[in-house]
């Protein structure tokens, strides 16, 4: 698949290019706020739901090296659409407007894209979400672990041998395994 | 078929299991597709973890940058930004507030730009009383944030995040002398902030002229780490 000229979208989000990221916000941000204030949100939800979107993409672009292989306004359009019909479910309203009557006018490979990356990063938010729930220690434990220093190295400066530093990271990782899983995801 | 529980999947997956217990195991994977699924979940976790338990200083700075352009492009303005999304989790799980400490006004202010993920769990004291403190730290409040950080290191002498955050803090608040003390303690517990901590503690001497123990501090700052970007510009600042 060949990469889309808007790819320069995904760059300035890497790269914090201030300027191509204003560019964003004056061509795009009007459509979303319209959408927003159409389907029960404020203004204040249109500008959650636009910078959680755009951090969703950056999160994409710098650990899953996202490729747009689609214009950028309609799969950004669909990422914020998408975000606020499930802020509208978690509270218990339903949207004003049909969303597939947005869905018409962009091919199938816009509508997937944005389906999978919405769908990547509410894994990973449940995943950052479930491990905030672990105890501190186990925190502590796992995030040296996967830090990527030799765990000998961590088990020297944690005051506890390999053996019982492995055990402990196993034990840790089945809780937050079965965290996870009771999430349903 | 044996079943296993989460722990050998786990140690499968980490290639910690002897040659025969692994034949085993991938023998029972290859006819389990639940089994397969488990292994599957575990790696795509540790990969995401892997990736996103450091702090990501990009993110940050571009979150800064949005922050400014929602300003401008919607309004009124916000004042905690990204914690709505969280609005319809249970009370069991996390609440998240993003925080911009903010240095006192002068030259570095620039570099001592972080941000503080605070987050609650099982009710635990220490960390709602750190969500307290989250919220003042959010007002730029600091002596208001310093009893609740008091109260939190006191209930868990042993939480590097209210220790190091408490330190930060009493820079804020101008006792440099504290702050050194709670952040050294961090430094030296091997926490994951002790780089943060040095940064800061190299702030409070710079912020006092005493260059000197600022580069030393600075000079314990490995390259590759969150704030060595940040380090060196502080170090060129002092030269």
């Amino acid at each position: 698949m060949v990469t889309h000229s808007d790819q320069r979208y995904i760059e300035a989000l890497l790269l914090n290019d201030k300027q191509i990221v204003g560019e964003i916000y004056r061509r795009f941000a009007p459509g979303i706020k319209s959408h927003i204030l159409k389907n029960r949100g404020t203004e204040d939800d249109a500008a959650d739901i636009f910078q959680e979107s755009l951090i969703d993409i950056y999160n994409q672009a710098k650990y899953k090296a996202l490729k747009l292989t689609c214009p950028f306004e309609p799969f950004l359009l669909l990422i914020c659409k998408r975000k606020w019909l499930n802020e509208l479910k978690k509270r218990g309203h339903s949207p004003v407007t049909k969303s597939a009557d947005d869905l018409s006018d962009w091919g199938e490979d816009v509508f997937a894209a944005a389906e999978r990356l919405s769908h990547e990063e509410d894994r990973a938010r449940i995943f950052l979400q479930q491990f905030e729930r672990l105890g501190e220690k186990c925190r502590e434990i796992l995030r040296l672990s996967l830090s990527g220093d030799r765990q000998e190295k961590i088990a020297e400066a944690l005051g506890v041998t390999y053996g019982y530093l492995r055990k402990k990271k196993s034990e840790c990782m089945a809780t937050l395994l079965s965290y996870i899983q009771a999430q349903k995801i | 078929m044996a079943t296993y529980d989460k722990e050998f999947i786990i140690r499968y997956a980490d290639d910690e299991l002897s040659e025969e217990e692994r034949r085993q195991f991938e023998t029972d994977l290859r006819i389990d597709p639940s089994l397969a699924a488990e292994v599957s979940l575990y790696r795509e976790l540790k990969t995401t973890l892997q990736q996103r338990l450091p702090s990501d200083e990009g993110a940050a700075a571009l979150n800064a940058t949005l922050k400014n352009l929602n300003k401008q492009h919607f309004s009124p303005p916000k004042v905690i930004p990204m914690t709505r999304w969280l609005s319809g989790v249970a009370a069991a799980v996390i609440i998240a507030l993003s925080i911009y400490l903010l240095l006192p006004s002068n030259n570095l202010d620039s570099l001592g730009r972080t941000e503080m993920i605070s987050t609650t769990e099982r009710g635990s004291n220490t960390d709602t009383l750190l969500q307290q403190a989250a919220v003042f730290f959010n007002q730029q409040e600091f002596a208001k944030a310093l009893p609740l950080l008091n109260k939190a290191v006191e209930s868990d002498s042993s939480s590097q995040l209210a220790l190091f955050y408490r330190g930060v803090t009493q820079w804020h608040t101008g006792a440099n002398d504290a702050a050194r003390q709670d952040l050294s303690h961090v430094y030296n517990s091997e926490s994951l902030l002790r780089f943060e901590a040095a940064f800061y503690i190299a702030l409070t001497y710079a912020s006092e002229k005493n260059n000197p123990a600022a580069m030393e501090w600075l000079q314990k700052i490995p390259a590759g780490t969150p704030v060595s970007d940040r380090a060196k510009k502080l170090e060129n600042k002092i030269k």
